[in-house]
């Protein structure tokens, strides 16, 4: 006898992972290279893990003079953008493209199509919000339909404004002294945070989230 | 100084031809790579630009030349940089791949990006290549190019560049940036003058060296191991199967497998699966131990265990034979009981071990099909969880019994421990086996997963199992077809069966 044969035409399941990059003018130079390094590292890590490799979905955002977004596509396929730094912090504009991102994205579970597991959202910024955030911040929140399972904000050095991040989400992390090391150090927590993940989600409780994530580097304060 | 038949009119559209040579080792040509790939993007969005030119993106070695999409510049140049390269580059193959780009009037105007010398006998390539491209300008980047190669290449006006130290690379593309876009872009200032060269060094100093990209090992995407836990205790077999004798025509088989994942991770099997036999009574039990939780892979066995015997205390407690509403209601208390004793089991257990109930966290399915031989069988199910208790008709009819209770996303799921007992008979369901089933499956998550669509997956398993169900060993069998492989199932597997052997 041998296994089943289900032929693989089923869609499959989908851990979404969303990107919320500043890319405002504070980051040029070695902050913004240090970041496309970053997002690099996190492809290459998840990359080598099977789990991962499929299931794992990104999504990029940056947000500087506005939001722009990269259509969610599967690991095997994701190309690290190269990113460019210049121009305001519309954070509003980012979160509120993060809401049309999960409302058009996500594949809510039905008895004939695989829904996915719960998103997972990383904000990297470095300075105050130069528009209208705090109506997206609460969209995202209450949001009834497709809401975000994670959503952990990195803020990065000592223009940030912490207040405003906590506003956005309860989990917000803290990197005073913001140095090429330490922004690498984040993005490989975060690629064990999505793996963790992508482990954990199939099998999570109702209603719980993520607590599970590994700590943080200690160059990263968590607030 | 000007650039050479400067494409100006609609009907002179030019071709740019960024070429880049990928034998100089992953390192460079990453780097390079990257402010390829941000210059290409800068052109493209440069308003009128594509209206004037193209863009022609190639990667060559010794042997082949392709051209490829800017969103796979990196992806190829990474891969093909990674394969063993011999000797350096060769421009005959890149010479051979520009002659067969479509000749728009303006003119190829090409820039080979060395990241090596060349191999032998490159100089005999050179002059075809003038021959047919505009002009030439050849970035000699990374120390080990020859420079003399890059004076040989360059056709004017481009001319040579030597970009040593590499650092110095993204200036260097800032500044041909600028000054294709003054040619082919939609621009009221004149066009700028090309950039002095040969630039080998700049003015203001080469860029800190953390802002250079990092070197990135091409991902060829992970394969899944099968590693042995170290940790002994508790320990599981990664494979368990059973066959238990029913009655009246009737038989009962469970498998269960350890998933890729927990083999990936060196971790041990968390599902678990019970079967019992109760005056006529088939009992099965299966538990999907929680993967967050320590030692769920106990709870779940623990589970299955203590649910039997609550099933079959439950039996003799509250089953009188009863018909119609009464007796369901009867039955959904039998599978109560079998809930009761499996939470009693769980907690016991944390007690002994003196460790959180919520460590030894599972789902919990239950199945009593009986009681066979009677008039009226009937068949009760509890399901805490994921999973599916899934019936088969006489007509290949699928009926789910119970429900998963499934969130909007996947994985939301319950626990036993976490349920309340409140909750409880909300979890059972009963009713008559009529028409009496020829198969009722009791299945984790791992395996109920893989049949969404049910009706288009459905059918393989069952067809298998019937398969299985007429040979020696069924519960041997059962475990071999559950070996499946399957993209995106990574989960245990367990599954039991009670099946009609005659109908």
């Amino acid at each position: 006898m041998n296994g089943l044969n289900f032929g693989d035409n089923t869609p499959t399941r989908r851990l979404p992972v969303y990107l919320l990059l500043d890319t405002s003018g504070s980051m040029a130079g070695a902050p913004i290279v240090a970041v496309n390094n970053g997002v690099g590292l996190l492809y290459r890590e998840l990359m080598n893990n099977p789990n991962a490799l499929e299931t794992v979905w990104i999504s990029v955002i940056t947000f500087a003079q506005d939001a722009k977004r990269t259509p969610l596509t599967d690991l095997s396929t994701f190309t690290p953008p190269v990113l460019t730094a210049g121009g305001p912090t519309a954070l509003g504009a980012a979160l509120r493209e993060l809401g049309r991102a999960l409302d058009s994205d996500v594949i809510a579970n039905s008895p004939d199509r695989k829904g996915d597991y719960k998103p997972l959202a990383f904000l990297l910024t470095d300075g105050a919000p130069t528009d209208e955030w705090r109506s997206a911040a609460q969209e995202l929140k209450q949001r009834a339909k497709a809401p975000l399972g994670t959503f952990v904000a990195l803020g990065c050095g000592d223009e940030v404004k912490v207040d405003v991040l906590k506003e956005i989400t309860d989990q917000v992390l803290l990197m005073r002294d913001v140095q090429a090391d330490s922004l690498q150090e984040f993005f490989r927590w975060v690629s064990a945070s999505v793996k963790q993940a992508s482990i954990a989600a199939p099998r999570l409780g109702s209603g719980e989230s993520l607590t599970a994530m590994p700590p943080p580097p200690p160059s990263i304060e968590v607030l | 100084m000007p650039m050479p038949d400067p494409p100006r009119g609609a009907d002179r559209r030019s071709a740019l031809i960024f070429a880049l040579d990928v034998t100089g080792g992953d390192d460079v040509v990453y780097r390079v790579a990257v402010y390829l790939q941000d210059l290409a993007r800068k052109l493209a969005d440069a308003p009128g630009l594509l209206r004037r030119t193209r863009i022609d993106l190639v990667i060559f070695d010794a042997q082949d030349a392709t051209v490829v999409a800017l969103e796979q510049l990196l992806a190829v140049a990474q891969r093909m940089a990674a394969a063993p390269n011999p000797t350096g580059a060769a421009f005959a193959p890149l010479y051979r791949q520009i002659k067969q780009l479509p000749y728009e009037n303006g003119g190829f105007h090409t820039f080979i990006l060395l990241t090596r010398t060349p191999a032998a006998g490159w100089q005999s390539d050179v002059a075809p290549l003038h021959a047919l491209v505009a002009s030439v300008t050849a970035l000699c980047c990374g120390p080990d190019p020859a420079p003399e190669v890059a004076h040989a290449l360059s056709k004017e006006p481009g001319g040579t560049r030597i970009v040593d130290p590499l650092a110095t690379l993204r200036k260097q593309f800032d500044s041909i940036g600028a000054w294709l876009m003054g040619n082919f872009a939609d621009s009221p200032a004149p066009p700028p003058e090309p950039p002095a060269q040969p630039p080998a060094s700049v003015p203001d100093g080469p860029p800190p060296a953390e802002e250079r990209p990092a070197v990135v090992a091409p991902p060829t995407g992970a394969k899944w191991r099968v590693i042995e836990p170290t940790d002994r205790s508790d320990a599981v077999d990664h494979l368990a199967a059973q066959q238990m004798a029913g009655v009246a025509g009737w038989q009962m088989i469970g498998a269960s497998r350890r998933g890729k994942l927990h083999a990936h991770e060196g971790s041990y099997r968390e599902d678990a699966f019970a079967l019992g036999m109760h005056h006529g009574w088939h009992l099965i039990a299966v538990a999907d131990g929680a993967g967050s939780c320590r030692l769920s892979r106990v709870g779940a066995r623990v589970a299955c265990a203590g649910a039997i015997d609550g099933l079959k205390a439950g039996l003799n407690r509250f089953w009188n034979g009863a018909k119609d509403d009464l007796g369901a209601t009867m039955l959904r208390q039998v599978i109560r009981a079998g809930i009761e004793e499996a939470h009693a089991a769980v907690y016991t257990e944390a007690g002994k071990r003196d460790i959180p109930v919520r460590e030894l966290s599972s789902t919990l399915l239950l199945l009593a099909l009986g009681p066979v031989p009677s008039p009226q069988p009937w068949l009760a199910v509890g399901q805490i969880g994921d999973g599916m208790v899934l019936a088969v008709g006489p007509d290949d009819d699928l009926r789910v019994l119970g429900a998963a209770e499934k969130g909007f996303y996947a994985g939301e799921t319950v626990f036993l421990p976490g349920l309340a007992v409140s909750e409880w008979e909300a979890h059972t369901w009963a009713l008559p086996a009529d028409p009496l089933p020829e198969m009722v499956l009791v299945m984790s998550d791992g395996v109920a997963d893989d049949l969404v669509p049910l009706r288009q997956q459905a059918p393989t398993l069952i067809g298998g199992l019937r398969e299985v169900i007429v040979r020696p060993q069924p519960d041997q069998d059962l475990l071999t077809i559950l070996g499946y492989e399957k993209r995106d199932s990574a989960d245990d597997r367990t599954l039991a069966v009670v099946y009609r052997r005659e109908k």
